[in-house]
């Protein structure tokens, strides 16, 4: 970063007489900004121009579609928490971004997305590739604004990154008209720290703190339900020393995943539909529920009118608008995590509460007899998702990068991957976007470029970005994809068989050769139908220097267990 | 049981606000009954006030969603008793 920015620095030293792209650039880096991600037209050529002359200033990767851009930007932003950043043209540009800005609104990723927008005195005459993007960004920006006036830039840039990356982080969309690329300015940045309308609030009234901590040191059997609010605030050594204070079980929702290791004694599992038996099940028992950065999603809750009915609930979310929202909670607390815990840690008496573990400790059993044995030692049959999740886990180590794209195969490595270290599980939660998988792993690998990077995903979902195939062998990225193909929109499917009556209406993939696909662009690839080839063909995937796609061909009709069937109770859990 | 409610906001105006605000509305399925846009007693601050359809649930998930917005530097509601009673008279007339 530090030569990307001597370098650049440099070359844009005369900062009285800039051109609006140049601002632009130069915001970035008094933001530490230098990975780009970003597909050229017409609105943003000027951009682009001046950015081509300050090559090796920045990395730019050029993605075969907008939606590919705007996903490995999410990819950057939720492994390197920074904030991640897009660049696309107006019209069709713009609006490829919006499943994308929805997506990090939903998971609360931080974004700052640029777009072209035709030239000031064109606006509102559907000029070509005119789009009114921020009224259509509205509903799923945390901000966004249009600048049609140079000088404007510096102040709009430090308020955009401070808004991305501040409170409860979003993406934030910057509409530039044209011509304002081009205008002459002089540049002066303040990096923007408070605003008079938006005011986070971190810490927690002392009094719900005294009262939160009481609760917890007199409750029976308590239980701490933590979400990705744990990895926004940078709290997962806090999360650890919480939980073994007050020696409470936790569990995760998917996107808390990896905030704490999966082989730490008092992590239960996963919480939700697909999540694991004995989190979910024990919700029906406890007597205290501290929930911390999560949002009782109804992917969480199920039925909310049948959750968590008999316990005392405490809430704490840096997010307002989410305490009362889904759940009517006992205390609402609202505050930054990290800071939340860092408050509390002192009040918490030390506890042991092995007998209540001891009830989740039955419900694994139970998942493993029922669910683990079949998922991850079949004994004959096709390949099973868990079991090439598993093998792929031993191959790239504990400490990879997962990515996953949406269905099956998401949930399949949300339950077996052993995540060991915070920031390692990527995946699209609140909004499931299907084709996110591998254009996010290409930001995971430009923002950790030393980590193995594993993506996963279905061959319904690789199909609605596999163009970025090509971007990853372009950037000569060594992400490991793995491709569990089972010929079906295995999720859905899923559902047609459970609850209607297995018509299987348009969930059928006629696919292409995944193999020669990925070779014509130029990635080397191979392929294992047969259980007694997986080890090998893993293994001389992951000791191939450069990107490599494993086509793992799965069971067709393999089912997602332990499950929550819509409608019905958490404490309702299937396990077959 | 829906009443009525007078919301308002006060949040800085620039092009694109009252969208912003009526955004939150809508997408619950609200109806903006009536609204008035006027300059506050404080610089640069707009008061948006709105009449509203719906229930002391949604009322105080609405105005946490208005304060949410970047813009918004404050939002409350009131309930309008009077404007209520008057319109469920009129529905109990009209039936």
């Amino acid at each position: 970063m530090s030569d990307y920015k001597d370098s650049a620095t440099k070359k844009l030293r005369n900062t009285k007489n800039v051109t609006g792209s140049e601002a632009i650039l130069l915001s970035f880096l008094e933001e530490g900004v230098s990975t780009l991600f970003g597909y050229p037209g017409g609105a943003i050529m000027p951009f682009y121009d001046t950015l081509h002359q300050y090559d090796g200033c920045f990395r730019h990767i050029l993605t075969r579609h907008e939606q590919g851009a705007i996903h490995a930007a999410q990819g950057y932003a939720r492994v390197t928490r920074k904030t991640g950043v897009c660049l696309t043209t107006s019209g069709p540009g713009a609006t490829n971004i919006l499943t994308g800005l929805a997506d990090a609104y939903m998971d609360s990723t931080p974004l700052v997305c640029i777009t072209g927008q035709v030239i000031s005195s064109l606006v509102g005459t559907d000029a070509f590739q005119e789009t009114d993007i921020l009224t259509m960004s509205m509903a799923v920006t945390k901000w966004n604004t249009q600048v049609t006036k140079a000088e404007d830039i510096p102040e709009i840039m430090a308020k955009a990154f401070y808004i991305a990356n501040s409170g409860r982080p979003g993406p934030v969309l910057i509409d530039f008209t044209k011509d304002v690329f081009s205008s002459k300015m002089s540049f002066n940045y303040e990096s923007c720290t408070s605003l008079r309308t938006y005011i986070p609030k971190f810490q927690a009234l002392p009094e719900q703190v005294d009262k939160a901590a009481r609760w917890i040191n007199t409750a029976a059997r308590p239980m701490l339900l933590f979400g990705q609010g744990i990895i926004l605030s940078k709290a997962e050594e806090e999360l650890k020393l919480f939980v073994e204070r007050s020696g409470m079980p936790a569990a995760s929702t998917l996107l808390g995943l990896s905030a704490l290791p999966v082989s730490h004694p008092l992590y239960m599992g996963m919480l939700g539909m697909h999540g694991n038996y004995a989190p979910n099940i024990m919700t029906g028992e406890t007597d205290l529920v501290i929930a911390i950065g999560m949002r009782f999603d109804d992917r969480v809750t199920s039925t909310v009118s049948t959750y968590l009915r008999q316990a005392r609930i405490i809430h704490v979310d840096i997010d307002p608008t989410e305490l009362g929202k889904n759940m009517d909670t006992d205390l609402e607390v609202e505050a930054d995590a990290k800071s939340f815990i860092h408050s509390i840690l002192p009040l918490l008496e030390n506890n042991d509460h092995s007998d209540w573990i001891a009830g989740f400790m039955l419900k694994l059993q139970e998942e493993q007899k029922e669910v683990f044995q079949k998922d991850l030692h079949p004994v004959d049959g096709k390949i099973q998702m868990g079991e090439a999740i598993t093998k792929v886990a031993h191959s790239a180590g504990d400490q990879a990068i997962v990515i996953t794209d949406v269905g099956q195969h998401q949930m399949k490595a949300a339950r077996y991957f052993p995540f060991a270290s915070p920031r390692t599980f990527v995946t699209s939660g609140g909004l499931g976007t299907m084709g996110f998988g591998l254009p996010a792993a290409i930001g995971a690998q430009l923002g950790c470029p030393d980590k193995k990077v594993v993506a996963f995903t279905g061959d319904g979902g690789l199909q609605m970005t596999m163009q970025e195939l090509v971007t990853i062998a372009q950037e000569e990225l060594p992400v490991k994809i793995i491709v569990l193909n089972n010929g079906y929109l295995g999720m859905v499917r899923q559902w047609q068989e459970l609850f209607f009556d297995s018509r299987y209406a348009s969930t059928k993939l006629k696919n292409p050769d995944f193999v020669k696909l990925a070779e014509a662009c130029g990635i080397k690839a191979d392929r294992v139908n047969e259980r007694e080839d997986l080890d090998t063909k893993v293994e001389a995937a992951f000791a191939y220097p450069g990107a490599f796609l494993l086509e793992v061909v799965v069971e067709n009709e393999e089912n997602v267990f332990p499950m929550v069937p819509p409608g019905a109770a958490v404490t309702d859990m299937i396990l077959k | 049981m829906k009443r009525e409610f007078l919301v308002t906001t006060l949040a800085q105006d620039r092009v694109g606000l009252l969208s912003r605000v009526a955004m939150v509305f809508s997408r619950r399925g609200i109806n903006i009954e009536s609204l008035k846009v006027a300059e506050s007693a404080m610089k640069g601050i707009a008061a948006i006030s709105m009449v509203v359809l719906t229930d002391a649930r949604t009322i105080k998930q609405i105005v946490k969603q208005l304060e949410k917005q970047v813009e918004v530097l404050q939002a409350f509601s009131a309930e309008q008793p009077d404007i209520s009673k008057q319109i469920e008279n009129h529905i109990q007339y009209a039936s």
